[in-house]
């Protein structure tokens, strides 16, 4: 087989621009001169295929190889791991098809580009970026049948339709093997975690980190409630507690694996709410609920300050049932180690608020009248932003006793800085508040925008209790939500609020609810879901892999069996050639109007017969036959139009009833 | 290759594969004579599935799975395109032309395709590792031809034996193939050797001395028409006047007839004695002379055109072999 007669520009062409779409997406996490290299590259191969030229030589593409691993090992300081890896892999393909010379390079090229697709559902797996990726595998297989087409340049529809069809006739197969492969419940391997960059909560809250985060409308978990959806007050969403103080920052305290516990210890004090929590991956440990939980999921547990946490990274779609008592009594008795680690301060920070909390505490050492003159002052003389002004190192100083504007970080940390110094055990609780009901699904929807910072202070005889400033600046960031106390933020939130009829509202709840079934369906089909699916469908109750296996061999065997004898028929089928088909149609025409041809009637005859008994139509009908005519019989130079021509003529051809 | 050397090998796949003795025209290519088996493309794209089912099962990537189990679908369905782009064609084989050795005899197949579209057909003979190929695509209810060329490198007949007829259309992961056999053969001549110079007008051996005058308008004589005269020669009007189909004879007489004679080239080896005589013959074609063929066993009278040329150059082709 000529291998070089393949490598045609269009054929180039055509696989560069799958490449470029299936590269584009990374393209914002990749450093800019790999994407330049790239850009460059690809432009280079079409300039040598355009004009005909010699790839190359292999010594320039060593050079420019080493040049761009070494550049990769300066950018990420190592060879090894996901990101790196992928932009290596990204650069490398792109010098392959610079200096590609035959068909099997271009196969291969082509292959890894479905490891480039599948690289991509690494930082995302959402329903768009499956239907893009969807869009990049047909341009890949339409690329694909281009190269295997020898000696005839194929036209645009016969490399997207026959990709489309082969990919069609490929669903059900897939759906077959998705649903029915036999799933496993971890990886088959850990690899090192990586944390990707995605945003939400960390263990450390410097202010300004939670009103970035505000900005963000991205899901962090779904939640069905058994019953109503609780007051917008209740719903604190339990996350990082954040216990040490480091002058300008607030961390999380290391977590004892031995203090750990399945169960938490308090007083519950109204009945429990029960609810599902679906949580979006976020490579972090905790997982969220209301607070107080009940019992902690499978593979959970509690740490001393009420927090939940997976043992494992939540890295992929997690669900898990909680029960939680929103009224409860916790933490009745304080270890003096517990006492003094809630009492902790970093010594040198913030000499003005020290001052002040001494001068609180020598006016009524009383904690409560501490914390209600504290809270009537915030609320006096503060206000709540999502823009607060940028803060310096004595941060709590800073925005007590200059600048006044904040966001809930701001109080948070602030307030618990001056129980802290008045003595009183503090610390600052992260989180989300609230969350916003989608009228579809009736689930309760909690993004980044809902992340929240408040403060829980231990006083005797009463526990640890929730006191959150912000509710003192602004009670209607609690009460009704961010939108209500701010305004919205954001260009999509200040369009729906523009939008009176709800329309926008409706379009992104019917949205939302196509997204949460996507995650429970697809995303989140795992080996639970695989068994509840073979329950649901089949009725086998704890099908192991065996059953499963069972039912997957069945299915390939039913659903490719028919999808291959549809496809096969086509074959099967006997067709007249497409003039022969045309020809028909307008004698089908003609005899609607009355006017069949006979069996012996050849072309002409039949015109001419035509055009007796309809004189209207001759002028319209004559070139129609003639073209026939010519097309059937006349030499292929002499022909006057070509078969699809007349087709179209013909499709254009309206008889009409009799004048 | 003849069947003698045929190695076990071949045998084998002859079995297997059902060589059959040459087949009557028009051969459809049905379920039970179309084999199919992927290529190394093919492999090497079931390897790339593997890699990414333990991608996605390692990182637990729904969408991985997704596209993994997407690309299988899409190779099985593969397998069905591929099958169905060869399936039901009908086969008959083309005219071979004679040609002169050293030259590339082309074998024609025609193939006629009943149902929808057919692209990137192709051919090449069955037991030969890396011959020609030739390709074609046939659209819809059409047909279309596929050209062998292979190489005549000795005079004689040359048969292109089992032909293969196979696709990896549309996506190259499998190679289908159907092995015709329509005993397809092209006559070579041998090489005109134009070291043979001028044609041997031996004076003394044509008897009185008459020298033939090339080209002479001059008529000589009637003789009654024999095939492969050409029509120029006829005498139309003779035939007008009844007098049956006559043939008119300029400049050479009867008497000055020119004999190309194998063995008046004594002393030479058999093949440059066929090639020098290959090249009279035609040098006597273009120059519209009448000639006589003497080979050991077989003398073809005197006589000119395209006909008695063929006839001479296939004697020649011919000489020697146990075949007709």
């Amino acid at each position: 087989m000529n291998t070089q007669a393949v490598l045609t520009l269009s054929n180039i062409t055509w696989l560069l621009a799958a490449m470029a779409f299936v590269i584009a997406p990374h393209a914002a996490r990749m450093p800019l001169w790999v994407s330049a290299v790239c850009l460059g590259a690809g432009a280079a191969r079409w300039w040598i295929a355009r004009h005909a030229w010699r790839t190359p030589p292999w010594w320039v593409m060593a050079l420019i190889a080493i040049g761009i691993a070494a550049g990769a090992r300066l950018e990420y300081g190592r060879l090894l791991g996901r990101e790196v890896g992928v932009t290596l892999l990204i650069a490398m393909l792109c010098l392959k098809v610079l200096e590609m010379r035959t068909r099997r390079d271009a196969v291969l090229a082509i292959f890894l580009g479905f490891f480039l697709a599948m690289t991509n559902f690494f930082y995302s797996q959402t329903l768009l970026m499956g239907v893009y990726m969807l869009g990049c595998v047909w341009l890949y297989v339409a690329t694909l049948i281009g190269f295997n087409r020898i000696g005839s340049e194929p036209s645009l529809r016969e490399r997207v339709a026959p990709a489309f069809w082969l990919l069609v006739q490929a669903i059900p197969l897939m759906l077959v093997l998705f649903f029915l492969f036999p799933r496993l419940s971890g990886p088959l391997w850990r690899m090192p975690s990586e944390d990707s960059a995605a945003t939400g909560l960390s263990d450390e809250m410097t202010p300004g980190d939670i009103s970035k985060l505000s900005q963000s409308e991205a899901v962090v978990f779904r939640v069905d409630f058994d019953g109503p959806v609780p007051q917008n007050e209740d719903l604190y969403w339990r996350g990082p507690v954040l216990g040490l103080h480091f002058g300008r920052s607030w961390r999380a305290a290391f977590v004892d694996p031995r203090a750990a516990s399945a169960n938490l210890d308090y007083q519950p004090q109204s009945p429990p709410v029960h609810y599902r929590v679906t949580l979006q991956p976020h490579n972090k440990p905790w997982l969220f609920a209301l607070d107080m939980p009940v019992r902690a999921p499978d593979d959970a547990f509690f740490t001393p300050d009420f927090q939940m946490r997976s043992r494992t990274l939540v890295g992929s779609l997690r669900s898990y049932p909680m029960a939680s008592h929103l009224r409860f009594k916790a933490g009745s008795v304080l270890t003096s180690a517990e006492r003094r680690q809630n009492l902790q301060l970093a010594q040198g920070f913030n000499p003005r608020a020290r001052r002040y909390a001494e001068q609180l505490l020598a006016e009524d050492p009383d904690p409560k009248v501490i914390i209600e003159k504290l809270m009537a002052r915030y609320n006096r003389e503060f206000d709540y932003t999502v823009e607060p002004p940028k803060l310096g190192v004595n941060a709590v100083d800073e925005f007590l006793f200059d600048t006044k504007k904040g966001f809930c970080e701001h109080y948070a940390g602030s307030f618990v800085f001056l129980m802290r110094a008045a003595g009183i055990p503090a610390r600052v609780v992260t989180g989300y508040q609230g969350g916003e009901v989608n009228p579809i699904t009736r689930q309760l929807v909690v993004r980044q925008a809902e992340a929240h910072a408040w403060a829980e202070v231990w006083l005797e005889g009463l526990g640890w209790l929730r006191a959150d400033p912000t509710f003192a600046v602004s009670p209607l960031r609690i009460n009704r939500g961010m939108t209500a106390a701010l305004g919205p933020i954001g260009v999509l939130n200040t369009l729906m609020e523009a939008d009176g009829l709800g329309v926008l509202k409706q379009i992104a709840f019917s949205w939302d609810a196509l997204n949460n079934q996507w995650n429970q369906w697809v995303i989140g089909f795992n080996a639970d879901r695989q068994r509840l699916a073979m329950d649901m469908f089949f009725g086998v109750k704890e099908a192991d892999w065996r059953d499963i296996a069972k039912h997957l061999l069945l299915g390939v065997f039913l659903v490719g069996g028919t999808a291959g004898t549809l496809v096969l028929l086509r074959a099967y089928r006997r067709r007249q050639p497409p003039l022969i088909r045309s020809w028909n149609a307008l004698c089908e025409k003609l005899a609607k109007a009355g006017l069949p041809r006979a069996p012996h009637e050849a072309p002409l005859d039949y015109l001419a017969r035509i055009e007796a008994a309809r004189p209207d139509l001759a002028f319209r009908l004559r070139p129609l036959v003639d073209a026939y005519v010519a097309l059937r019989y006349a030499p292929q130079d002499q022909q006057p139009v070509d078969v699809t021509a007349f087709g179209a003529m013909v499709g254009e051809f309206r008889a009409g009833r009799a004048a | 290759m003849s069947s003698q050397t045929l190695s076990l090998r071949q045998r084998v796949s002859d079995w297997i594969f059902r060589a059959r003795e040459p087949e009557i025209p028009p051969v459809t290519l049905v379920q039970r004579r179309i084999f199919i088996l992927p290529t190394r493309t093919g492999y090497f794209f079931g390897l790339v599935l593997i890699l990414l089912l333990i991608a996605s099962i390692n990182y637990s990537l729904s969408l991985g799975f997704l596209l993994t189990f997407l690309l299988a679908g899409m190779g099985g369905m593969a397998m069905l395109h591929t099958f169905r782009n060869i399936a039901r064609l009908s086969l008959s084989p083309g005219r071979v032309e004679p040609v002169f050795a050293g030259e590339t005899a082309r074998f024609p197949i025609v193939v006629a395709n009943p149902a929808v579209a057919r692209f990137a057909l192709a051919m090449r003979r069955a037991r030969v590792v890396a011959g020609e190929t030739c390709h074609a695509d046939v659209e819809e209810g059409r047909h279309a031809t596929l050209v062998l060329p292979v190489f005549a490198e000795r005079r004689g007949l040359l048969a292109c034996g089992r032909l293969e007829i196979y696709t990896e259309y549309p996506v190259g992961l499998f190679h289908a193939w159907s092995y015709v056999d329509f005993g397809m053969r092209a006559l070579v001549y041998p090489a005109p050797d134009p070291g043979a110079g001028a044609l041997p007008l031996d004076l003394s051996a044509s008897g009185d001395g008459n020298i033939p005058i090339r080209g002479d308008e001059e008529f000589q004589s009637l003789r009654a028409y024999r095939p492969g005269d050409t029509p120029r020669q006829i005498a139309w009007k003779a035939l007008a006047r009844e007098q049956g189909l006559l043939v008119k004879e300029f400049g050479a007489t009867a008497s000055s007839d020119l004999w190309l004679d194998f063995d008046a080239l004594g002393g030479m080896p058999v093949e440059q004695r066929l090639s020098r005589l290959t090249w009279w013959v035609l040098e006597a074609e273009r120059a519209q002379l009448p000639y006589g063929m003497k080979l050991p066993g077989l003398t073809l009278k005197p006589a000119a055109g395209a006909l008695h040329r063929d006839r001479c150059l296939e004697a020649l082709a011919l000489y020697g072999s146990s075949s007709p």
